[in-house]
This record gives structure tokens, sequence and C-alpha cells, in this order.
């Protein structure tokens, strides 16, 4: 193995392996510190989480409706390789997916019970607040962030030729650098991010599916049968990552949307439909009405500890996920165009997720209002169980409690698979069909040490450990806009109107 | 080419500088100046004073073998040495760079700057910066875009009566988004140094092509101070992007960083041919 190479590969595998050994030997430490880290960004730096968020959503705008929009993620000749249904369901497979399961009843309930300081629990008013919170949280945002560096990467990789990684975006900026230290760290930071994200999704979500089983089936949730099913996905994802995107993603992430869709009807149509369409349209219009004020608003005389818990922490997270969905989505969006690609990215998942959170949300507000079902309770008690009881009040639960347990597997199959293709690409230099060997290697990885801090704890820290990371990510993604803005602004400059052979040839 | 100058004079200049500076215009060819000053509105007191400042000037401004004459005028600085200049058909204007603190210069605006703006004839303005006191032109830095200015610069360039022995010429470009690209880019723009250098090198002992990358600005300010030059020859293009709009073409912005002799050639200006200047010589 040539070490040059593979140094991306060799030191980030080593650096996660210490900060691994340290969640199994030291767990209580690995959490203290994390938390301790975590808290002192979160207080210090929401405001900046806030406001790159926004200006990530300002700049896509602008990106699409810009002069650029029409440019194409790949050279001018080039047809997009997924058909829109194959690549929005890949979009948000990868993007959302499994947190929306959960977070779609849970999160309404959570802020309908947990309001910031300035709204009593339990009334209209604390629903409204709750609804609005969460589309803003699930909404346009997330995609911003995911759409920038899919953007940045998509452009440099596809159109000029650079390999897929996230150092490359920094040729404008840095040239020649980007083969040398500051691009290894840029990468190594993004390898970390994401292994630290998929850790704890994995060892998380593992446990919620536990739960949900144990709910329909006679077994009694164990960590024994938590590592079972860990085993079980990683088999699955393991399998899906060595066939290939072209097959075992694309077909399980269109499987997903069919079953998501599928129950979303269900429940719209079996549930209380007039309640969820007047939610879903008061909703939205309080989201669009509200976005400027909402966007960077930290509620700094009462509630700013409520927008720590839930806003920053959010786009803590989306923006430690990104390296890693955006790369994912970069790999997927090739041959399509800036304006297709953004207006597709940022309506159609976002769309759909307020649906759900519409259809989910409003169904238990109306059996909580109208029917005191204790819903919200049930959510306050273990978020994972809540959707499961809300089922409880439906026609066929059992049959709806498997369907969404199927599809929290298939999601995370789907996420874990991408998350190993994206973590191979990372760490071999962007090429464009990692070696499987490493596919293998981060996906045990992986699955293993999810096992592992599960049954030592700290899985927690190393969550903390993935949001701390999107500190340094944030800044790193609006140095990507700007490298992106140079790059076309000098494909415009220089290159237009010129031979497609010719691109490039222009002088200054 | 550069055979009659319109001087901008503002009576606060130092006198030693601005004699070196009359020294400095004679590396240009200069024979003839003329002493511009614009007050605001004078009484006939002031107006003998103003006189007598300016005739002792031009007194010493003789000593350099110019012919020089005065013109008191009061209006707007820049209309009234635009005017002037046209009157007098000179050659390029030239200006005693005073410094003026950032504070001042943001709310009052810098009336050079104003002059740069306005002026359809190449613009001198002398800096000879704190500690450096010549009237000698060894070296120059010419930074070009390799676009349309290069056409009204180069004929002062290779002028013989422009007397100076190296010359740099400076391009500063923009990185592409790429390594290929990037690779094609500076082999372009070497070339076209290079055919640059080549056009000039019959007029210096030394012609030395020179390729940077980032802020134009800044680039030149920084070669500049690196070469040692003496001076540096920009040209002015008519065409600005909203930016430099608000903050200033590359040509306005560096006089204020310099910090050392600028001439500034717009790209709209005509060369003058020798055969009209005959009478002068």
């Amino acid at each position: 193995m040539n070490l040059k190479n593979n140094i991306v590969f060799v030191i980030s595998l080593l650096a996660i392996l210490v900060v691994i050994l340290a969640g199994i030997f030291s767990s209580e430490a690995l959490d203290r510190g994390s938390a301790w880290l975590h808290s002192e960004i979160i207080s210090n730096f929401g405001w900046f989480y806030l406001i790159a968020t926004f200006l990530f959503l300002v700049f896509s705008l602008y990106m699409a409706l810009s002069r650029y929009g029409h440019i194409k993620l790949g050279m001018d000749h080039e047809k997009p390789r997924f058909s829109y249904f194959g690549w929005a369901s890949m979009l948000f497979a990868a993007g959302m997916g499994i947190g929306l399961i959960f977070w779609g009843m849970a999160e309404p309930m959570s802020h309908y019970m947990n309001p910031p300081g300035y709204i009593e629990p339990g009334t209209p008013e604390a629903a409204r607040f709750a609804m609005l919170h969460s589309f803003f949280h699930w909404g346009v945002h997330p995609w911003a962030v995911y759409i920038v560096m899919s953007l940045c990467i998509a452009y440099f990789s596809f159109r000029r030729g650079m390999p897929p990684l996230i150092s490359s975006c920094f040729y404008p900026l840095i040239g020649n650098r980007i083969y040398g230290f500051p691009g290894y760290f840029i990468d190594i930071l993004a390898v970390f991010a994401t292994v630290f994200g998929i850790v704890t999704s994995l060892g998380l979500g593992a446990m919620q599916i536990n739960s949900g089983l144990a709910s329909i089936l006679p077994f009694e949730a164990s960590l024994f049968s938590t590592l079972i099913i860990i085993g079980i996905i990683t088999a699955i994802f393991m399998a899906s990552s060595i066939i290939g995107l072209d097959r075992g993603m694309q077909i399980m992430s269109k499987t997903n949307i069919l079953l998501a869709v599928l129950l979303l009807a269900f429940m719209l149509l079996m549930g209380p439909t007039n309640m969820i369409l007047n939610v879903f349209i008061s909703t939205f219009s309080d989201y669009v009405t509200s976005l400027f004020n909402i966007s960077l608003t930290t509620h700094p005389f009462i509630g700013l500890q409520w927008t720590q818990d839930w806003t920053l922490f959010y786009w803590a997270w989306w923006i430690s996920w990104s390296p890693f969905v955006g790369l994912f989505i970069a790999s997927i969006s090739r041959g399509r165009t800036i304006r297709e690609f953004i207006s597709g990215a940022l309506l159609v998942p976002t769309l759909l997720t307020f649906v759900w959170f519409s259809v989910f949300g409003g169904t238990a507000f109306s059996l909580e209002l109208n029917n005191g079902a204790g819903i919200a309770a049930a959510v306050a008690q273990d978020v994972s169980t809540g959707l499961f009881h809300l089922y409880s009040f439906y026609p066929f639960s059992e049959v709806l409690t498997l369907l969404t347990v199927l599809l929290l597997v298939i999601f995370f199959v789907t996420s874990a698979d991408a998350a190993t293709f994206v973590l191979s690409l990372m760490t071999s230099r962007g090429k464009a069909d990692p070696p499987t060997g490493k596919k293998i290697i981060w996906g045990l990885t992986v699955a293993v040490t999810a096992a592992i801090l599960l049954f030592a704890g700290g899985l927690e820290g190393l969550q903390r450990m993935a949001i701390a990371a999107a500190l340094p990510f944030s800044a790193i993604m609006l140095l990507m806009c700007f490298c992106l803005l140079r790059g076309l602004r000098y494909e415009f400059r220089y290159e237009r109107n010129k031979e497609p052979g010719q691109r490039g040839s222009a002088i200054q | 080419m550069l055979q009659r100058a319109a001087v901008k004079i503002s009576l606060k200049e130092p006198r030693k500088k601005l004699m070196e500076m009359f020294g400095f215009l004679g590396n240009f060819g200069t024979r003839e100046i003329h002493l511009i000053h614009v007050p605001p509105k004078i009484n006939a007191q002031q107006q003998a004073d103003i006189e007598q400042k300016l005739e002792k000037i031009s007194k010493d401004a003789g000593n350099f073998g110019l012919n020089v004459q005065t013109h008191i005028r009061c209006g707007h600085v820049p209309v009234v040495l635009n005017e002037i200049a046209e009157e007098k058909k000179t050659d390029y204007t030239a200006l005693y760079w005073l410094s003026r603190s950032l504070f001042r210069t943001a709310l009052f605006g810098h009336i050079e700057s104003d002059i740069l703006r306005l002026s359809n004839l190449p613009v001198f303005i002398y800096n000879p910066g704190l500690f450096k006191s010549t009237n000698g032109l060894e070296e120059v830095m010419y930074a070009t875009d390799l676009k349309n200015t290069d056409a009204a610069v180069l004929p002062y360039l290779v002028d013989r009566r422009f007397t100076a022995r190296r010359l740099y010429i400076l391009h500063v470009g923009e990185r592409a988004p790429d390594p290929d690209t990037e690779e094609m880019r500076r082999k372009r723009v070497l070339d076209s140094l290079d055919r640059l250098a080549r056009a000039c090198s019959h007029a210096y002992d030394s012609v030395q092509p020179v390729e940077t990358i980032g802020a134009p600005h800044k680039q030149i300010v920084k070669q500049a101070a690196l070469q040692n030059v003496d001076l540096i020859v920009v040209g002015k293009s008519e065409k600005h992007d909203p930016l430099s709009q608000m903050v200033g073409s590359t040509a306005e912005i560096l006089p204020h960083r310099s910090g050392r002799s600028v001439f500034i050639i717009p790209s709209l200006c005509e060369f003058s041919a020798p055969e009209n200047q005959q009478g002068l010589q």
C-alpha cells in the first residue's frame, strides 16, 4: 500500500481508533470532555451557526436564480445518471430518512410540551409554535447546508475534472496546497465527522428498531438483540455497498420512498384528514411568512436555552453530516444543471418532509387534544416508542409498526451504505469506484465501533464529537461558497463562448 | 510624447519634493509645464500672494530647463485642470501626491482620485515615498491586464525619451478553478508577457516578465516593493465592474497603497505623434 496515496485513510483510521479506544476504556472521560466541548461551542458560536446556515440558504437561492443556474454539474453533453424518481428517492434517503420517522411525530409533541419560556406549554400557541419549529428544523435550511457542500464538490469534480473530495473545492483559493497538509486536514476532518455521525446513528437507531420490534414481537429488548440487529443491518448495507450505487442503493431508496408514501397515505386517509390538511396549510403559511425572522432568532432574552438545545443542535448536526450527505448527493447528481439540482434538492425533500410532519404531527395533536391519548407523555417518556404508541389508536397497528420498522431498517441500510461509499471515496483520493477492501474496512469499522460503544457506553460522547466538528466545517463551507463563486466567475469571464474542447484555454 | 504637462499645484507641496518632481519629469522628456492652481473664491490680496508664490516656483522650475507657465483659475479642481490641459494641449497631467488620513479621505474624498477618475489624459502621480529622495528613473514596472490597455500604454513605454533602464512587465491573474486549466492559463500568460517583453526590448537594457496571482492592487504593490521600482505604469480601463465602481479601480487604488510614483494611462488616450511636437524639441 502506497502510504502517500493513503495518507488520509491511515491517519483518519488511526485517529478514529484512538477516540474509540478512549470511548471504550474511558467512556466517562470522553463523555465529560465531549459534553464540555459541545456546550462551549453551542454557547459561544451558536450565533455563528445561525448566520452560516442562513447564508447557505441565501447562497443556494442565489445560485439557482443567477446566470450560473444553467451550468451543468458535469460536461455540457452529459446526461443525468439517475431518473428523477431514483434521484429524489436517494436524496431523501441519504439526507433525512431515518430521523424523520421518529421525529415526525415526536418533535412537535416535544415542543408542545416543552416550548421556550415565553410560551405556555400545552396551549394552542404551543402547538402552533411546535409545528412551525418542526418545519423550520427539517425544512429548507438543512437542505441548503447539503446543497452548498454537494454543489461545490460536484462542480469541481465533475465539471473541472478534479477528484470528488472536499479539498478539491479549495483549488481556486490555495492552489496546489490542496495536495498537502491543508487538503489532508480538510479531508480527514470530513472522515471524522462522517464516521462519528454514522456510528452514533447506527448505535442509537439500532436501539430504536429494537424497541419497535419488541413492542410487536414476543421478545424483550436487550443489548444482545440490539447487537443482532446491528449485525443484520451491517450485513445488508455491506452487501449493498459492494453491489454498487446503481443497483443496491437505488433499488432500496425507491422501495423506501414507496413504503413511506404508502404509510403516509394510510395515515392521511385513516387519520383526521381535515385536521392534517389544516395543519399543513397554516403551518406552511406560517413558515413562509416568518422564514427570515426565525432563521436569525436566538431568543437571547428568554428561551436561549431552548434555541441551543434544539435549533443550534440541529444546525450543528446537519453541518456535521454535510460532508457525507454532500459527497453522496454530489455523486448522484452528475449531469444535472445547478438550477435543476438546487430546486430539486431544496423543494422535493422539503415538501415531503412537511407533509410527513403534518400527517404525523397533526394526527398526534388530534389524538392529544380531542381524545387525551397521552401521546405527548409517551414521547416524553421514550421518544423511540412514541410513534408505536400512536399506531395503537389505529387499525392494523401491528402491520403499521412492522412497516415502520422495515422503513427504519432500509433507511439505515441506505444511510450506512452511502456513508461506507463516501468514506471509501474520501480515503481513496476520490476514486469514482473505491476499492472493495476499503468499503469492507469502513463498513466493519462503523459496525464494530457502534456495537462496542453500545456495550461500553460513549455513543452520545461520540455524537457530540461529531457535532463539534461542525464548527470548523461551517467556516470551511463558507470558504467553499467563495471558491465556487470564483470558479464560476472564472468560467463565465474566460471560458464562455469557447468551443467545448477549448474550455480553460483563455488567458486573462 | 510627454513634452507638455499640466501640473496641479496646491501650494501645500514641500518645496524640495516639488523640485524633485520637476527633475523627475525630465525622465519623460518633458519640456513645458503649466502650473495650475485652483483656489476657492479669493480676493485681490490673496490673488497677489498666490501669484507671487507661483512665480517663485516657476522660477525654480525653470532651473531644470523647463518652459513654465502659471495659471490661476477658480472652480472645481479636476474640471479646471482638464479645461486648461485641453486649452494648452498638454500631453499629461502631473500631481504631487499629498497623502491624507483615511478618516479625512473617507469624509471629504481625495481630490487627486477625482482628477484621476475624470481625466482622459495620462496622469502622473509623483510619490517618492517618505525617505527616498531621487529624481532618477532606473526601474519601471508595467502592470498589464493583457487586454485592451496594452495598445494605449506600449507607445509610451517604448518611446526613446522615456529613459528608464529596466522594465518589469507584471501580470496579476486569477487562478483557474482546476490544475489543468491553471497550467494552460499560466502558459498563455507567460507567452503573452514574452511577446510584450520582446516588443519593448529595444528600449531598455533589460525587460523581465513577472507573472503572479491574487488581487491586482495588492500584488502590484507587493511586486513593486520587491523589485524596488521607481515608477509603476498602469493602464486604466473604462469598463468597471460594480465592485470597482464602489471602491475604485486598481488604477485609482494604487496611488493610495503603493507609496511610489504611478503613471496611469487611460485606454481611451491617444498617443501624440512625435511630428506634432516638432516645435517643442
